[in-house]
């Protein structure tokens, strides 16, 4: 599949209305602010001075999940996210982005390993973590208590770079030399919240015999960029192409943090920078992609039929055109019964921080999503993206649904972590 | 005008806090549909869910006269649902039910806000079909496309939105509900009502409920891709195959400018030196389609056609449909400003009105671009401009202006499907006599004595 270059100029949008077709937003409150061609149109009456950057217009640049749905149907190839995200930088440049932001961008994220080495910390705030061996679970704690009802998991202590550690060391396959050297690039929330799932794709590479390291990594900044701290998120990414330099393959499990390594090419004016964004935009591969263009063969042996439905992620199939090969990696394991929900490519509704501001509408959406899930019969659903999976999770215990929520890589390893 | 605070909160009453919006930014969202040059801001947005909410805004308005403009998804092409004089917008978008699909009676009754795709998609488990396919209809709604009375490439066969209306509940501009039209397909019981309102651009009342005739889905179709060195052989071969009696559903035809550019967006591989391709879509009965394929190929290649071939599969007629509708893209994706015009020619006439539109494209200097519908003559030639370029944007709408002219001169009309709205008002004169100009305001008078109905629209104040 080709992607069209796609413009970032408002302007160029027709109007057409297209992008209200698939909207996740739209379709909860038919408010023409919320969908892409409203937000262009606002995005240049403000350029043409025809309205004032208030309360209203913010709040019509972040009424969006950024999942690109839009940019699939668009008429005239428009990058309505680019559009979106350059106006929330110019927002914020105007009016300057909030403390509690600023805070977890330029002092947590940008520094990201250098706090995590304080994880252990953490541990020892009573109900914010979970210990190793236990499932991750769910509770109305602190921060959901905040967002009014959604709840948020718990950071996983060990942080995932400990756990690699220890895998790395039970493990000789880094001898090989001849074999294609990839790259886990594990993004924030394998990193602190389901190191454990993380973890499991890291061990599934090296099991299966491939030459698979852990480079020194930051955050792929697509929050810090979403919410127009551009300065900041390029800092990051530069960080992130310049260690990951040098590999033939960069295998993500995180649909929002792939479609952002491939996005940073267009994030620099800059020839050199942009040649080395354009390179690693090449390497980059969803874990469900990679395994499948490898032919890889699960070593599971089973004849039980575990009923397993797969939810697409925006990021995976929006903003990079997969979604066959997920579906195939799935349908080629052992004992898995696979069953297609109604609208799998439908959002969850997580959206990074639209949940978190804008929870009536993230729920709505979700509902739809737990409504499909549910009427499949399946005991696991599974997607290619832990934000998916946060969201998922989230929904199913509130409708109290016996389906357990898998990285689609867990399911191709390790028998045992199918239990349900 | 600026509405009082006693009339917000009455509307509120009737909506609910969350039914209504007032911020800056999503009245700036109403303040434009589908076209290029019409802008104007609402001062309120309300959103009413069902027949009664829309009665009580309605006589709230009439009550306070203040003009009400009705909306649906905004796709409208001719400033329609402006609230050029400001007011409430009525938006239909959130009555948006099906409530009634009548498969033995093949019909299917829905509020006015659902978005004819999503109907479309119901109406598929089914095996029912609703032929009439306005391009917008991903995001338009039934009561937008009944208020101008769309159609799409099927209207060759099948006919337009007014050929399959049995019934609607309107709401009066005084707000009283009434049900017009009936059940059945024949039904002379006075004046035709429905087909009245059916166009009337939201000037007359506000439908909330429509009852649609279906057909069954055909059971096959095929298509038919042909290939011309000379765009008026194209238009001859529409109009010889149409004279022999054989009824594709669907004729569509791009010129040699958007042929280059589909090749470029799909790889198509179209001759890059073609004058025009056609597209037809036949069917009904395996049986039929191959009969009708044979006569379609022989025709084109009677009228002159340098190649014509049928597609092989079901996945070869989706590349080809594909194609088309990419020279949407290829027009929008290559012109700030896109005056996507909307005249009609009698079929007999598609080839001298070819002609003429490479003489204006020569005479005003201006790319003037055809992805229409040939086979009802509805050619859509689009001027590539752009708005900011004041002189050129100048030069563009002397095009339009001629193209207009051509058109009528043709015996022809100024809009196929777009509707009048704010868009072609200046060339209504020229179209109709004065006498059929006040017969319309006659009419608008007595559904709506006090002018309140998206006032300013159709004829010139
Ligand atoms: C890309 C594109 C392709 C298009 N292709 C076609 C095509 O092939 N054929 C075609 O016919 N049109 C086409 N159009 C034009 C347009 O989409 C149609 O006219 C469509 O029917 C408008 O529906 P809407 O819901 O968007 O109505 P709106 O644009 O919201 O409103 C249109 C008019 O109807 C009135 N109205 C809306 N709802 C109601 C109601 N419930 N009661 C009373 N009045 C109402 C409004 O006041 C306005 O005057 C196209 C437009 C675009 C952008």
């Amino acid at each position: 599949m080709a992607f069209p270059v796609l413009k970032d100029n408002p302007e160029t949008c027709m109007k057409c209305g297209f992008c209200m077709s698939g909207c996740p937003v739209y379709n909860i409150d038919f408010s023409e602010s919320h969908v892409a061609r409203g937000r262009n149109m606002l995005i240049q009456m403000l350029k043409d001075n025809k309205i004032k950057a208030d309360k209203s217009y913010e709040s019509a640049l972040y009424y969006c999940l950024l999942c690109g749905r839009c940019e699939s149907v668009c008429m005239a190839n428009i990058a309505t996210n680019a559009i979106t995200l350059n106006a929330r930088k110019e927002y914020a440049d105007l009016k300057g982005l909030p403390l509690l932001k600023r805070i977890i961008f330029r002092l947590l994220l940008k520094h990201r390993s250098f706090f995590a080495r304080f994880g252990r910390l953490l541990s020892f705030i009573p109900g914010l973590t979970v210990k190793e061996g236990k499932p991750v679970r769910h509770f109305p704690d602190i921060i959901s208590a905040m967002v009014k009802g959604i709840s948020s998991p718990r950071f996983s202590v060990p942080f995932l770079a400990k756990r690699i550690k220890k895998i790395q060391k039970n493990s000789n396959s880094d001898t090989e030399t001849d074999k294609p050297r990839i790259a886990f690039f594990a993004g924030c929330l394998f990193e602190f919240i389901f190191a454990e799932a993380g973890a499991d794709i890291f061990s599934l590479f090296k099991d299966a015999g491939y030459r698979i390291e852990y480079p020194e990594q930051t955050c792929c900044a697509l929050p810090v960029y979403a919410s127009g701290d551009f300065k900041t998120a390029k800092y990051m990414a530069k960080c992130n192409i310049e260690s990951f330099s040098g590999y033939d393959y960069i295998v993500t499990g995180c649909a929002s943090c792939g479609s952002t390594l491939k996005s940073y090419v267009n994030w620099f004016d800059d020839e050199e920078t942009k040649t080395k964004a354009s390179e690693l935009a090449g390497k980059v591969k969803d874990v469900g992609e990679f395994l499948v263009q490898q032919d890889y063969q699960s070593n599971i042996e089973g004849n039980e039929k575990l009923k397993v439905t797969y939810h697409d992620p925006c990021h995976l199939k929006w903003k990079q055109g997969i979604s066959s090969e997920p579906r195939k990696l799935l349908k080629s394991l052992p004992g898995i019964e696979f069953i297609e929900m109604e609208n799998p490519d439908a959002c969850c509704g997580l959206g990074g921080s639209f949940a978190l501001t804008n929870p009536e509408a993230s729920s709505a959406i979700q509902a739809k999503k737990i409504e499909s899930i549910k009427k499949t019969g399946a005991d696991v659903v599974a997607t290619s993206c832990p934000g998916c999976m946060i969201q998922l999770m989230d929904g199913i215990k509130k409708n109290n649904l016996p389906v357990k929520v898998m990285h689609i890589s867990q399911l191709a390893h390790q028998k045992e972590k199918r239990g349900l | 005008m600026k509405l009082n605070n006693n009339i917000i909160s009455d509307l509120k009453k009737i909506v609910g806090d969350d039914g209504i919006l007032l911020s800056s930014a999503d009245l700036a969202s109403y303040s434009y549909d589908g076209s290029c040059n019409w802008q104007s801001m609402p001062d309120v947005v309300v959103f009413p869910q069902t027949t009664e909410q829309v009665s009580d805004i309605m006589k709230l308005a009439y009550e306070n006269t203040i003009p009400i403009t009705p909306r649906g998804a905004g796709t409208s092409l001719s400033g329609g649902p402006v609230p050029s004089s400001g007011g409430i917008v009525l938006c239909t978008a959130r009555m948006n039910r099906i409530l009634e699909i009548d498969e033995e009676n093949f019909a299917v009754t829905a509020e006015a806000g659902v978005v004819l795709n999503n109907m479309n998609m119901e109406l598929a488990k089914r095996n029912l079909f609703f032929p009439p396919d306005p391009q917008s209809f991903l995001a338009a709604t039934i009561g937008g496309c009944i208020a101008v009375g769309a159609g799409g490439p099927y209207a060759v066969k099948y006919g337009v939105f007014k050929h399959y209306i049995l019934g609607m509940t309107i709401v009066l501009a005084n707000g009283s509900i009434i049900d017009i039209g009936g059940n059945t397909m024949k039904n002379v019981t006075g004046y035709d009502l429905p087909q009245l309102v059916c166009g009337s651009e939201g000037t007359l009342c506000t439908v909330t409920k429509i009852k649609l005739r279906l057909v069954p889905k055909p059971k096959a179709s095929q298509t038919i891709t042909a290939v011309f060195n000379d765009v008026t052989n194209a238009g001859n071969a529409v109009h010889m195959i149409k004279s022999k009696g054989v009824i594709p559903a669907k004729i569509e035809l791009i010129d040699n400018w958007v042929i280059n550019r589909v090749n470029e967006i799909t790889g198509m591989g179209f001759p890059s030196d073609a004058d025009a391709i056609l597209f037809f879509e036949v069917d009904g009965s395996p049986e039929s389609i191959k009969k009708e394929e044979e006569d379609v190929v022989a025709l084109c290649k009677e009228a002159g056609a340098e190649d014509v071939w049928a597609a092989k599969d079901a996945e070869d007629a989706m590349k080809v449909w594909g194609a088309r509708r990419s020279g949407f893209l290829a027009i929008y994706g290559n012109a700030p400003t896109a005056l996507a015009e909307d005249v009609t020619v009698p079929t007999n006439k598609i080839s001298e009105f070819l002609e003429r539109v490479k003489d204006i494209r020569k005479k005003y200097d201006v790319e003037v671009v055809i992805i229409g519908h040939a086979g009802d003559g509805n050619l859509h030639p689009t001027v590539l401009t752009d708005k900011k370029d004041t002189e050129h944007y100048e030069r563009a709408d002397k095009a339009v202006q001629e193209l207009f002219k051509t058109a009528l001169n043709l015996g022809g009309a100024i809009s196929g499907e777009h509707g009048i709205g704010l868009e072609k008002q200046r060339f209504l004169k020229d179209a109709i006599s004065g006498d059929e100009i006040n017969l319309l305001k006659g009419i608008k008078k007595i559904f709506d004595p006090k002018g309140i109905l998206n006032p300013g629209k159709i004829w010139e104040q």
